[in-house]
């Protein structure tokens, strides 16, 4: 029978190459015109442990996993320990019968189909080493699956093609082999085919990816960072596209020099970013009220990973949501926007540079590792519309024509017009002191006083009453979702499957934490039958932020904070359960 | 330009009357107009403390960061717009401290400009605690029976660091000190001129008078500063002397000639109304 949805799981020790099999079955699923999910799980370690890659397909878009595995490739005996209760009954388990010495007596009674393959001895047929595992194992899967051969063909040439000749031919001649004996002795007594469905042409993306892209659409011409999961992935995309773009990255010695050196760029008229997690922001913190003060137009990204302190490193947590509206001391003005999906990461970050130089101010991107790092399928993004907006700039001839160039000049609106070192007539001295009009250190109490009155000004002109937030779903639904970032993606899709119970559910997304869209979020809440927010984190920080803004008290909240993202039909339960 | 006044600004410093910062500043004023430089093609970055006052008092671009941060906002800027000349001014409690890390990484990165450090052994803005460089023995408010840590010895550290322009200067002799910083600026790559300075509230001990006793010039002794050996022996020798000039002067080349996106023009003047991005989406597909 062909099916309207799989679930898939690919687990092995660290080092086995995982990631990068969970990879190529979702892109083979993403390329035959499915939709696809995926998400990598691993610990904080480089060999051994376990690692694993899930993977959902379907016609319909996809937002999440549910507790039932179609396939389980275990590359080792451990991931069949850990998964094998996650298997759903007439799914398959495709291990190595040369290696494994599991119990799969249970499996057998619970009715899962057990396709021992002889791994190693076909990787010793063409001659190669346990880098060749992953492969096989999906050679094994896509055979069970009747799966294209041609179109497997088509994605290892992509994967392994820079590998040299001999590690590609090795690769393709270990999958067939694979692939023959899984669809020869095993695909009779499987029920599940994958078969290309027309479908309009889908990239396969991570949020940090999409967020790159926005980044690069932009203009971002300036690039700087320290290696920190889950923001990593941003430096090294943006690292091995340097020349093709005319941007320069820099590995900095910290995250402290990270951030100057951004800020520096941006004071010298770039476009100019920096990505870390919780851990290196902490550092960055004075830097961000430098921004402020001194009115430098800085994007930061901060992708949240579980904490506090190092935490759980490669795991997932949206616990920094206060912390980055508090961040760096006194008062300042400091736009905090939170995408939800690939798409909001990609259009965001692009909005994210036009306000960064309109507010002359720093512009912080909330991401968390389950954003960062998981894949969604998404048609090419359209780039209509999207137009680089600098801001109040002077150019040599405006300057001209000044009699005094001020750049901290009182105006109505708070933004004062910037100038590029560089410009003729435009000199004056920034400074993170407190100043005058023309930048002068200024300890004067009335001048102090208009210079914050200036600076809080600048944003209030920053219409966020459509852009903030988004509801979906009738707002007299049974019961109203609150959320924000990752969980967006749980929360749809557990929507779609209380739906199918005809259970109407809304949900309430919010975008920009800061500005906050507190009208707005104060009229959808008080037309509500009932609310509850959906976070990740243990405390409910978004509760206190609408409580902050509108003054309304979120009283119900579903929280997980154990590191890990929600799955749909865990989500679901919960949901189920305020009804 | 003709207009000899033309780095002078409106403001006055506010440095203690006698304060060797006055003789830095000339020096780089006397500097940028040997150079024929004008106003807006210079920037200055700075930390925080009495040195990081000084892109106030002279009539470039200026960005008065951070304590400790004026190298990573200089790398930065200079990045961006190569075509700059970019001075980075650190104090010794600012720049050897706080920001001792970003110096080191500084040396080996090797970015097109000069870092200029106010070396007086002491914090002035928060009232005379011991620097990185203070004296052992040397008692301030923090260390009041005498510091027990040994100084450290910034040139020595920029040469082992990979740095290509190291140099002394004294701030009683900013006609020197003038010239030393237009060798730095004109260096190609990383420039480090550490300047011995006066601070008349704090450290009196070590006057003008103190300094003058002891200043000498390396270039009148012969000596190689092509040669890296020699140059730390210059460093390290123990004879009551403070040699100042160019210590080590290495060929390696500059940051910038390892970024050909800075070949054509500078970042700054890259045209960004539309990128095109569709083969970041093709690869994803």
């Amino acid at each position: 029978m062909t099916t309207n949805e799989l679930s898939f799981i690919v687990g092995g020790a660290a080092g086995l190459g995982i990631k990068t099999a969970g990879l190529i079955f979702a892109r083979l699923c993403s390329r035959a015109g499915w939709h696809v999910y995926g998400n990598v799980e691993y610990p904080s370690i480089i060999r051994g442990d376990h690692n694993s890659y899930q993977v959902m397909v379907s016609e319909k878009r996809v937002f999440g996993h549910i507790r039932a595995l179609n396939i389980l490739l275990a590359l080792d005996d451990l991931s069949i320990e850990l998964h094998k209760d996650e298997i759903r009954p007439g799914g398959a388990v495709i291990y190595d019968v040369n290696k494994s010495k599991a119990d799969r007596g249970e499996l057998e009674e619970q009715e899962v189909l057990l396709v021992g393959l002889p791994f190693q001895s076909m990787i010793k047929e063409v001659g190669g080493g346990q880098r060749l595992l992953n492969t096989v194992g999906v050679g094994a899967t896509m055979g069970l699956l009747h799966f294209d051969f041609d179109a497997i063909a088509v994605t290892l040439e992509d994967t392994f093609a820079r590998h040299g000749e001999s590690v590609l031919k090795q690769n393709l001649d270990v999958a067939r082999r694979a692939y023959d004996a899984a669809a020869e002795g095993f695909a009779d007594r499987f029920d599940v085919t994958l078969q290309r469905r027309d479908a309009p042409k889908r990239m396969l993306l991570t949020g940090n990816e999409a967020l790159a892209m926005g980044a690069i659409k932009a203009g971002v011409k300036f690039y700087a960072g320290y290696p920190m999961t889950p923001s990593s992935s941003i430096l090294n995309y943006m690292a091995a596209r340097e020349r093709e773009y005319g941007l320069v990255v820099k590995h900095a010695e910290d995250e402290i020099s990270a951030v100057g050196m951004a800020l520096g760029a941006a004071f010298a008229g770039l476009r100019s970013m920096t990505a870390t997690s919780g851990g290196g922001f902490c550092l960055m913190c004075e830097f961000v009220g430098l921004a402020g003060m001194t009115e430098t137009p800085l994007v930061i990204v901060e992708s949240q990973r579980p904490g506090p302190s190092t935490g759980l490193p490669t795991r997932t947590e949206q616990g920094d949501l206060k912390f980055v509206l508090s961040a760096s001391q006194d008062e300042f003005p400091r736009i905090v926007i939170a995408p939800g999906d690939p798409e909001e990461s990609f259009r965001l970050t692009f909005e994210a540079f036009n306000l960064a130089e309109k507010y002359q101010t720093p512009v912080i991107i909330l991401m968390d590792k389950h954003l960062s790092e998981s894949t969604w399928t998404y048609e090419p993004f359209n780039c209509a519309g999207m137009t680089i907006d600098r801001g109040e700039l002077l150019d040599e001839s405006a300057l001209a024509s000044m009699k005094e160039y001020r750049r901290y000049a009182l105006t109505e609106s708070g933004i004062s017009p910037m100038v590029h070192p560089g410009t003729p007539g435009g000199v004056f001295c920034a400074t993170s002191d407190e100043h005058d009009e023309r930048g002068d250190i200024c300890e004067e109490e009335n001048v102090r006083s208009r210079m914050v009155e200036k600076r809080l000004r600048k944003i209030k002109s920053l219409d966020v009453s459509e852009c903030g937030w988004r509801l979906h779903g009738d707002s007299d639904a049974d019961l109203m979702i609150v959320g924000w970032g990752s969980t967006t993606s749980a929360i749809h899709g557990a929507m779609d499957l209380l739906a199918e119970d005809g259970t109407r559910i809304s949900f309430l997304q919010v975008i920009y934490m800061n500005p906050f869209p507190s009208e707005q979020v104060a009229d959808v809440l008080t037309k509500a039958r009932r609310a509850v927010v959906v976070e990740n984190n243990a405390t409910a920080q978004l509760a206190d932020v609408i409580r902050e803004n509108t003054g309304i008290k979120i009283d119900d909240a579903i929280l997980k904070y154990s590191g890990r993202q929600w799955l749909v039909d865990e989500l679901a339960d919960q949901i189920r359960r305020r009804l | 330009m003709e207009n000899a006044t033309r780095f002078n600004t409106k403001a006055k410093p506010t440095w203690c009357p006698g304060c060797g910062n006055f003789g830095i500043q000339n020096a780089i004023k006397k500097a940028l107009l040997s150079l024929d430089l004008q106003p807006h093609e210079v920037a200055i970055s700075s930390g925080i403390g009495c040195s990081g006052k000084i892109p106030h008092w002279i009539n470039v671009y200026g960005f008065h960061g951070l304590h400790g941060r004026t190298l990573p906002v200089a790398t930065g800027l200079k990045l961006a717009n190569h075509k700059l000349v970019v001075i980075a001014e650190g104090g010794d409690g600012d720049g050897y401290s706080e920001g001792m890390g970003h110096f080191i990484h500084a040396c080996r990165r090797n970015v097109d400009m000069t870092y200029i450090v106010h070396n007086n052994g002491v914090y002035g803005l928060t009232t005379g605690q011991v620097s990185p460089t203070g004296d052992r023995g040397f008692a301030s408010s923090t260390t009041p029976h005498g510091a027990i840590e040994w100084p450290l010895q910034p040139l020595a550290l920029a040469i082992s660091a990979g740095a290509n322009f190291v140099a002394r200067g004294f701030s009683g002799d900013s006609e020197r000190l003038g010239k030393l910083i237009s060798e730095g600026i004109q260096h190609r790559g990383f420039s480090f001129i550490d300047v011995l300075q006066v601070c008349v509230s704090f450290n009196p001990s070590k006057s003008y008078k103190w300094y003058q006793q002891r200043v000498g010039n390396l270039e009148d002794e012969g000596h190689d500063p092509t040669d890296r050996t020699k140059a730390l022996e210059a460093v390290f020798r123990d004879d009551g002397r403070l040699p100042i000039g160019v210590f080590y002067r290495g060929s390696e080349p500059a940051h910038e000639e390892g970024l050909p996106q800075l070949a054509a023009e500078p970042l700054v003047k890259h045209d960004i109304t539309d990128v095109d991005i569709r083969p970041l989406m093709e690869e994803q597909v």
